[in-house]
């Protein structure tokens, strides 16, 4: 579960220098893609890739000290469409797996029992690979783009589009945890804790 | 019974269960690779052990963790077939009637239900206390997860076919539901916790009961809104352009 957003956008913002940003970008991407699930034979958004790409282009847009919400919609934005290539990459390579399970099947008639292990740990390699090329090919340019286009953006002008984003991604995760009177806990739950911060304020 | 570290091996190995999935044999070979320690240790004999292998590699599917109490009862019934106990196609056959429930039953409890309110729990945490929050969320998550692949294993193993009486006994719907409200009332904490510093609650008094009486309600009605058009389909990709696209628009108007 380290490749939720949650999780990774931290780590590659420790590497980048700028953990307080990414720790923003992490959340909300948790929040957006929470419903997201890999159920059946759906493939979900590389929600890894996403994380690493929006991440990496926030910090890199964005001044250390600097609030990520300044930037964070406009590098959101542009990370959506690269992620329909994450999704097909993806996809290739759960095609590409069906060929260990025919090799292990063969090797497994000529006796080779180590066969098994190996050819599914081929498909692990492959997953491996296939992302780690996908995201530093895209991530790269993505990065350039940022640290070019940054200085241009009005941090204040974006806010908005980050309460907008804010507001998708609760949407989101009630639409997942939906059930009988979800809706009106969530409700009580939200009233109740802005009257408790009302009343500490 | 299989030795401690065949039941290890085999645990590790039910990490890398989705490791090949492919569309036609989905986790078929994942299984058969984390079964296969078990089975090494189980048939001295290469001829049955091969047979033995080759049932498993096969079409299966269920939720990766609920594969644990399903790997458990295969080692137990493919033990009762070495020793003459049970048909070897019996085993194929149990794995093939549970999957599809141990797959229904997984997706709902764990990405249903345990997914998401371990990521509001760790979002409301990072908000409140920053980097602790990740770790919020790795707790809470792999509390549920890693005891299910751990002790799933080993009460399929010890209980066999009646490991589907062990999983019904545990009722992860109901706690699946249970989870859901506590996931949505957090969610509502979430919301003032996000959303009130944004729209400045610690500035003067007149902003702060601008939020209460204005502010969050026409947060939670967007909420609302929002999620009905989830329901019709939308998905979240558009949903980012239709919202944050306008939103930044209107941002530059009011700037200049």
């Amino acid at each position: 579960m380290v490749s939720r957003p949650i999780v990774a956008s931290p780590v590659i913002g420790y590497f980048l220098g700028n953990v307080e940003a990414a720790l923003i970008v992490g959340a909300v991407l948790e929040l957006l893609f929470i419903g997201d699930l890999p159920v059946g034979s759906y493939i979900p958004v590389h929600e890894t890739g996403v994380a690493v790409l929006v991440t990496a282009a926030t910090v890199n847009a964005i001044p250390v000290s600097f609030p990520a919400e300044g930037v964070l919609p406009v590098v959101l934005l542009f990370a959506i469409p690269v992620s329909a290539f994450y999704q097909k990459a993806d996809t290739i390579v759960r095609r590409v797996n069906a060929r260990f399970f025919d090799n292990a099947m063969t090797l497994l008639e000529n006796g080779e029992e180590a066969s098994l292990v190996r050819e599914n740990l081929k498909g692990a390699a492959l997953f491996f690979l296939t992302s780690f090329v996908s995201i530093f090919v895209t991530t790269l340019p993505v990065i350039a783009l940022a640290r070019l286009a940054g200085p241009l953006i009005l941090p204040s002008a974006v806010y908005p589009a980050f309460a907008g984003c804010l507001i998708l991604g609760i949407a989101a995760g009630l639409n997942a945890v939906y059930a009988d009177r979800s809706f009106l806990i969530f409700s009580v739950a939200g009233l109740a804790a802005a009257a408790a911060v009302m009343v500490r304020l | 019974m299989i030795s401690r570290s065949a039941f290890l091996k085999v645990f590790l190995g039910s990490f890398f269960i989705q490791a090949s999935w492919s569309f036609e044999k989905m986790q078929g070979l994942g299984f058969a690779s984390a079964i296969s320690p078990a089975l090494k240790e189980l048939y001295n004999d290469k001829k049955p052990r091969l047979e033995a292998l080759k049932r498993h590699l096969a079409f299966y599917n269920a939720h990766p963790y609920m594969a644990s109490p399903l790997l458990g009862a295969s080692i137990n019934l493919e033990e009762k077939a070495e020793k003459g106990e049970a048909q070897g196609a019996q085993v194929q056959k149990f794995k093939s009637m549970i999957m599809g429930s141990y797959g229904a039953i997984g997706d709902s409890f764990f990405w249903g239900s345990v997914r998401p309110m371990a990521s509001v729990v760790g979002v409301l945490s990072t908000f409140l206390w920053g980097w602790k929050g990740p770790l919020v969320f790795l707790l809470v998550y792999n509390l549920f997860h890693l005891w299910m692949r751990w002790h799933g294993l080993k009460e399929g193993l010890v209980l066999g076919k009646d490991v589907v009486g062990y999983i019904m006994s545990l009722d992860l719907p109901e706690w699946g539901l249970r989870f859901k409200r506590v996931s949505a009332a957090v969610l509502g904490v979430v919301t003032v916790v996000a959303l009130g510093s944004l729209f400045g609650v610690a500035g003067p008094p007149v902003r702060k009961w601008l939020w209460l009486g204005a502010g969050l309600p026409a947060v939670i009605a967007a909420v609302l809104v929002l999620s009905l058009l989830f329901k019709r389909g939308l998905s979240v990709s558009k949903l980012i352009f239709i919202i944050t696209l306008p939103l930044i628009l209107y941002g530059l108007l009011l700037r200049y």
